[in-house]
């Protein structure tokens, strides 16, 4: 048998021990507040030496703005101290050594020594929960805010299909507010009853085996509005887990108003193709049907002119010549059109030599160059792909015009150059012939359209019409700069593609 | 009587000419085949700056569809010229043109007293010489 005075040794050391290695931090303090004890692990918390704590007064711990509640409340405790946490859910702070403030936890305790009654304070520092939680909180904020403003509709469900989330876009488009919807079946909600069971039953078969073909991708399907209306959505569904829940999120979009801009471009687009076609087909026939009068016309005259080329009269001789001339005209008109309306019909996209291209052309006038004493300065021009025949009959348009619009007893200069742009090759004529004044740099481009009177010039007006359906043919533009009695800078461009290269 | 033809097209011109020779309504029919050409001869300029007195028109049959200044830009010039050079001029538009606003453009310009289809028939000028030149008929 131990006597009591050994029990008390005994009770006393093991007590000691707990204080010393207690990892909360203790203090105690008598009745005035004074600190009588503290442990080490308050030393460290604190950064005072037992020596410095003992017997100050226990605001010495306590942040300047608080010292003085702190000593009312402490007074009010020993009127009737008991165990407890103090606080009582309002946020402590202490204040260390070195002046730093930070959030703690303490429970109070409370014993008698003879008549004294002293305190206890048990101390966590709660700095890193503190942070911790803030930290959390700014992040569910920051959930919150992203899901609020999201432009998709966010829709969670559980592995039963129940929603678990539903975010403001998601009540837009749905017509469901988050506190009605929140809990019952996705699948009775928001699916079109046709894709229920199938909805359920995809579910169900990702639950148990994995199995899937529309997580993690873009998908397009038909939703159900609160109102009854199905419209276009397009989701992603992205399978989560949070604490060994599984659930599915999907981020959903109504896509009506872009469908039925699809819809009506392809409606455009189709109706485009359609009048186009019509067009060509309208050109086609009609230039291919006004050809047979025409043949009957020139037949006669012909007729005419054979038969009575003895007897006619001078009259008769010029109206003859007009009926010939007019319908000769109108013969190259019809085959202009005709030709016109052909224009890039069956098109094979290959590279062209622009180099060879020109020296073909040139070739063909060598006569018209010949009779003018043309000089042509040929810069180095690039292989560009495009459609050979069209290319080969821009130039020729392009460069017979220069030595056609040439000043009267002055050998035409006519310079071919290009430059690479980023996107296009520009490309540029010029002469130094009659020029064009800025009125008629737009209307040349016209159909039929001439500046000069037969007598003037010859020509039905198509050249430069062909010029600039030929240049729409490459993606490209022609424009004309010209000043009147100097010359023409003729422009065009030929988008560039992956196969051009400088040459 | 003086009338005035501008069109490009020479074998309309003759066909014009003559018609309007055979009717014997006017002392001097005058063929231009360009609204230049027609401006010249209105200002005395040009190719009629050669110092002989040319008629001034009474009635002028205006081509719209021409190379280079078209009927439209001629009447833009035509507009601009002092008042003693188209006083009691009669501007008739004559065109193979089908297009309505075309006909639309031509009512609403003052200077065009008349909108015509070709080929000119014996009949139109009547029509036009009974309504604006009512003495010579």
């Amino acid at each position: 048998m131990k006597d009591s005075n050994e029990i008390l040794l005994e009770n006393e050391k093991a007590f000691k021990s707990l204080f010393e290695h207690a990892t909360i931090s203790i203090l105690v303090t008598d009745e005035n507040g004074d600190i009588t004890l503290g442990n080490p692990n308050a030393e460290k918390l604190f950064g005072y030496t037992k020596e410095e704590l003992t017997g100050k007064p226990i605001e010495l711990l306590i942040p300047e703005p608080l010292k003085d509640i702190h000593r009312k409340h402490r007074h009010q405790y020993f009127k009737a101290p008991k165990a407890r946490p103090m606080g009582l859910g309002k946020d402590l702070f202490a204040r260390d050594k070195n002046g730093r403030t930070f959030p703690v936890e303490i429970s109070l305790g409370y014993y008698k020594l003879g008549i004294k009654k002293m305190a206890v304070a048990f101390i966590t520092d709660v700095s890193e929960r503190k942070k911790a939680e803030a930290i959390l909180r700014s992040s569910e904020e920051t959930t919150r805010l992203i899901m609020n403003s999201a432009l998709d509709a966010i829709v969670c469900i559980d592995t039963n299909g129940c929603i678990t989330v539903w975010n403001p876009q998601a009540e837009k488009i749905f017509g469901y507010t988050e506190s009605e919807i929140k809990g019952r079946r996705l699948s009775e909600t928001i699916i079109p009853e046709k894709y229920r069971a199938l909805h359920e039953a995809g579910l169900k078969r990702y639950i148990t085996t994995q199995e899937q073909n529309v997580i993690n991708k873009l998908i397009e399907i038909t939703a159900l509005h609160r109102n009854g209306r199905e419209f276009p959505v397009e989701l992603t569904i992205i399978p989560m887990r949070q604490k060994d829940n599984d659930f599915f999120c999907a981020f959903i979009r109504d896509i009506t108003e872009r469908r039925e801009a699809e819809l009506r471009q392809n409606e455009y687009a189709e109706d485009l193709k359609q009048k186009n076609i019509e067009l060509e087909q309208f050109a086609y026939v009609a230039s291919h049907d006004l050809q047979e009068p025409l043949r009957t016309v020139s037949g006669f005259v012909e007729l005419l002119k054979r038969h009575y080329k003895d007897q006619a009269d001078e009259n008769v001789t010029k109206y003859i010549n007009y009926i010939t001339d007019a319908s000769d005209r109108m013969r190259r008109l019809v085959q202009d059109l005709l030709d016109y309306s052909r224009l890039g019909r069956e098109r094979i996209l290959e590279p062209i030599d622009c180099n060879k291209v020109v020296q073909e052309v040139l070739s063909d006038l060598t006569m018209a160059i010949q009779e003018s004493q043309a000089v042509i300065h040929l810069d180095q021009l690039p292989v560009i792909s495009g459609f050979a025949t069209e290319m080969k009959q821009l130039f020729q348009n392009l460069l017979s015009n220069s030595l056609k619009f040439r000043k009267p007893g002055e050998p035409p200069v006519i310079t071919i150059t290009a430059i690479p742009k980023e996107d296009h090759w520009q490309f540029k004529i010029a002469d130094n012939g009659i020029g064009i004044d800025e009125k008629y740099w737009e209307r040349i481009f016209i159909i039929f359209q001439r500046l000069h009177t037969k007598n003037e010039y010859d020509g039905t007006g198509i050249g430069l019409a062909h010029c600039k359906k030929i240049t729409e043919l490459h993606n490209g533009k022609i424009w004309v700069d010209s000043t009147p009695g100097e010359g023409s800078r003729f422009y065009f461009t030929v988008r560039k593609r992956s196969t051009d290269k400088w040459k | 009587m003086c009338i005035l033809f501008i069109d490009d097209d020479e074998p309309t011109n003759f066909l014009n000419k003559l018609l309007v020779e055979e009717m014997g309504c006017a002392h001097h029919v005058q063929v231009v085949t360009s609204g230049m050409e027609a401006l010249e001869y209105l200002t005395g300029s040009g190719s009629f700056s050669n110092g002989q007195s040319h008629p001034r028109p009474d009635l002028i049959f205006l081509d719209i569809n021409m190379p280079g200044m078209d009927g439209w830009e001629f009447l833009q010039h035509y507009q601009k010229l002092p008042p003693n050079q188209k006083a009691n001029i009669v501007m008739v538009m004559l065109t193979t043109s089908l297009n309505p606003d075309d006909e639309k453009a031509a009512q609403q310009n003052i200077e065009i007293s008349g909108f015509e289809n070709k080929p000119l028939q014996p009949e139109v000028i009547k029509k036009i010489l009974t309504r604006f030149f009512p003495e010579v008929c």
